[in-house]
């Protein structure tokens, strides 16, 4: 169980990052574009008449500004969980890195029933009630931007939620652990 | 006191998460749902911070500039034209110690005006300049004092990610804190120059650097001069806003990795899956200090702190030393983001208020008290026990470096940097002056 659940947790996070790095990619070309379709003076850049899902009628350069940071809360928050396995997030070690195994494991067991937790029950629900909102609504760009505004809105609860996964998963992991780890 | 309570102790709470290690984004976002759920603030307060993360965090344009500054500098490291043009520079710079010196600070500002990274800076300094320091008979602690100052410049000179933030938070355009951070910038590296060449003085010891040819020196470094040019010029003048400078410079960085045939598909991912990791960091600790400081504010953390500066005075050059002392001391524990997000919101509109007798009103005010920040919280790097760039240089040169040499030898270059932030309270111009 133990084995297919981190195998899994790996592979996936591997492919949420690699779907970032495209995103970052896209991010870019789609400035390129805009830089210099703004500097020729086109605003409308490619007439699709509604053919492409959240694009609405026409590719202009509102959306072009609207995808770049539809991307950006994409790459911000749905990662968040795989981050955090990856234990690169700041510490300040100065006490934590003298502890023992047993210390470490109790001030993060600590830590996510203290912080974590209370944090992302509380906030996940509302940010989803949020979301919803937003796709009952059809909220949309003001502008000849991206439609679909619950998109990003909807990284909110769905990056919290993948952290809280991630969380849970390495409280159990401490947990299962707790009787080999040393003093 | 009674009045401060809670306030002081949602401050104790969180410092005291923060110091047992756990992770700080959570701290701040835990402790932040602890002071809704246990004082009378209403459950819905959450509501309005995730419309306002959403609002000011998620759909902010400018941010966007964050992850392809540091696509751009991920680009420039990885592909090794960070490398190859440091090494261009310290041949043409040389080998007598005061030369080695000057040229690691030098390629120091390189490196900071073109990737903006500081562990990247930090670790190629280290690797790349201390066993040459060495060989000219510069002393370990000297020498780890001078790479990690160097190497720290990157979160002072633009394109700085921390100079966005700033900005953003203290409500000044980024071109203004790019142009205003130039020639503090050069200050600082004027200062520690001068330092180095007292230093280095009697030392007679050569590195063993071969000279190359000014042509090819030229290939080397131009490119990179070129784009750091294009990039800073055309936001400084206002040309491009520093999102579209910066894309199009992570564009400028893959065409000169292209030009020294370093170009690859596998550079270009690895370089973006990195991009990654840094951004979905810096934003999960955004939404934690966005939540906190939202929270703080309403249990009376700002009047706590307003106070707390009120106990000293209330006249503006009082203020202003509380101000900075407070940033000064929080660096030792906390990162610039957080100082930067939950300090800025109650700092920026108590300094708007102040007049120091010295004609900086409105914008002009905002933006020498942001560099004064900045150039603050890049001290907050070097500062013992939780200076990131102390960390990264001990990390890159494990046992060849000890841990009490490194704090030793910070410490000069520590006290250079508050004499830059002294001489930049005085002359205000240095901040306003290149302002297009």
């Amino acid at each position: 169980m133990f084995d297919h659940v981190d195998r899994f947790s790996s592979l996936g996070g591997k492919l949420v990052i690699k779907l970032g790095a495209v995103a970052v990619i896209i991010m870019m070309v789609a400035i390129l574009v805009q830089v210099i379709a703004s500097r020729v003076g086109v605003t409308t850049i490619l007439d699709i008449n509604g053919a492409w899902p959240v694009f609405g009628p026409a590719v202009t350069l509102n959306s072009l500004t609207d995808l770049q940071w539809y991307l950006l809360a994409a790459v911000a928050l749905l990662p968040a969980g795989v981050v955090w396995l990856r234990g690169v997030h700041v510490r300040v070690d100065f006490a934590y890195s003298a502890m023992r195994p047993r210390g470490k494991a109790a001030v993060d067991l600590a830590g996510h029933a203290i912080f974590a937790l209370p944090f992302l029950v509380l906030m996940i629900p509302d940010a989803w009630e949020l979301a919803a909102r937003a796709f009952a609504r059809g909220e949309a760009s003001p502008n000849g931007g991206l439609t679909d505004r619950f998109l990003p809105r909807g990284v909110i609860p769905i990056g919290f939620g993948l952290l809280l996964a991630a969380i849970l998963f390495e409280t159990w992991l401490i947990l299962r652990n707790w009787k080999r780890t040393d003093d | 006191m009674i009045e401060h309570s809670v306030a002081i102790l949602m401050a104790v709470v969180t410092l005291t998460g923060i110091l047992m290690g756990y992770r700080v984004a959570m701290v701040l976002g835990g402790a932040a749902a602890l002071f809704i759920l246990f004082t009378d603030t209403p459950v819905s307060f959450f509501k309005l911070l995730l419309s306002r993360i959403y609002s000011n965090v998620l759909s902010n344009w400018l941010l966007v500039a964050i992850p392809m500054f540091i696509f751009m500098g991920h680009i420039l490291e990885k592909s090794g034209v960070a490398e190859t043009s440091l090494k261009a520079a310290q041949r043409a710079l040389g080998g007598t110690p005061a030369g080695m010196c000057v040229s690691v600070m030098l390629i120091g500002v390189l490196l900071a005006a073109s990737s903006g990274i500081v562990g990247a800076s930090v670790v190629l300094l280290a690797l790349l300049a201390l066993p040459r320091l060495t060989e000219v008979g510069i002393s370990n602690s000297v020498s780890a004092g001078l790479i990690t100052s160097s190497g720290t410049l990157a979160i002072l000179v633009p394109p700085s990610i921390m100079l966005i933030v700033l900005g953003d938070q203290l409500k000044v355009p980024v071109g203004d804190m790019f142009a205003g951070a130039i020639l503090p910038g050069l200050l600082l590296v004027g200062l520690i120059t001068i330092y180095m060449l007292v230093r280095t003085r009697g030392l007679t010891g050569t590195a063993t650097i071969e000279r190359a040819p000014l042509s090819q020196t030229l290939w080397r470094l131009g490119p990179l001069i070129l784009l750091i040019i294009c990039v800073l010029g055309s936001i400084i003048g206002g040309l491009a806003t520093p999102t579209e400078a910066a894309g199009v410079g992570a564009f400028g960085a893959l065409v000169i990795a292209l030009l020294y045939g370093k170009f690859n598909g596998t550079l270009v991912m690895e370089a973006a899956e990195d991009t990654v990791i840094a951004t979905s960091m810096i934003f999960v600790v955004l939404v934690g200090a966005t939540c906190f400081s939202a929270v703080f504010r309403k249990v009376g953390g700002e009047d706590a702190i307003l106070d707390l500066i009120g106990l000293f005075g209330t006249e503006a050059w009082t203020v202003i030393f509380v101000v900075m002392g407070m940033i000064f001391l929080l660096g030792f524990v906390l990162d610039w983001l957080e100082i930067t997000l939950i300090l800025m919101p109650i700092f920026g509109p108590l300094v708007a208020t102040l007049d120091f007798g010295n004609g900086l009103s409105g914008n002009d005010l905002m933006l020498w008290f942001g560099i004064l920040v900045a150039l603050n919280l890049q001290t907050s790097f070097l500062t013992p026990p939780f200076g990131f760039s102390l960390f990264y240089l001990k990390g890159a040169v494990g046992d060849k470096l000890q841990t009490t040499e490194i704090y030793r030898g910070v410490v000069p270059f520590i006290l250079l940097q508050l004499l830059a932030l002294g001489i930049l309270l005085l002359m205000p111009g240095l901040a306003t002056g290149l302002r297009p």
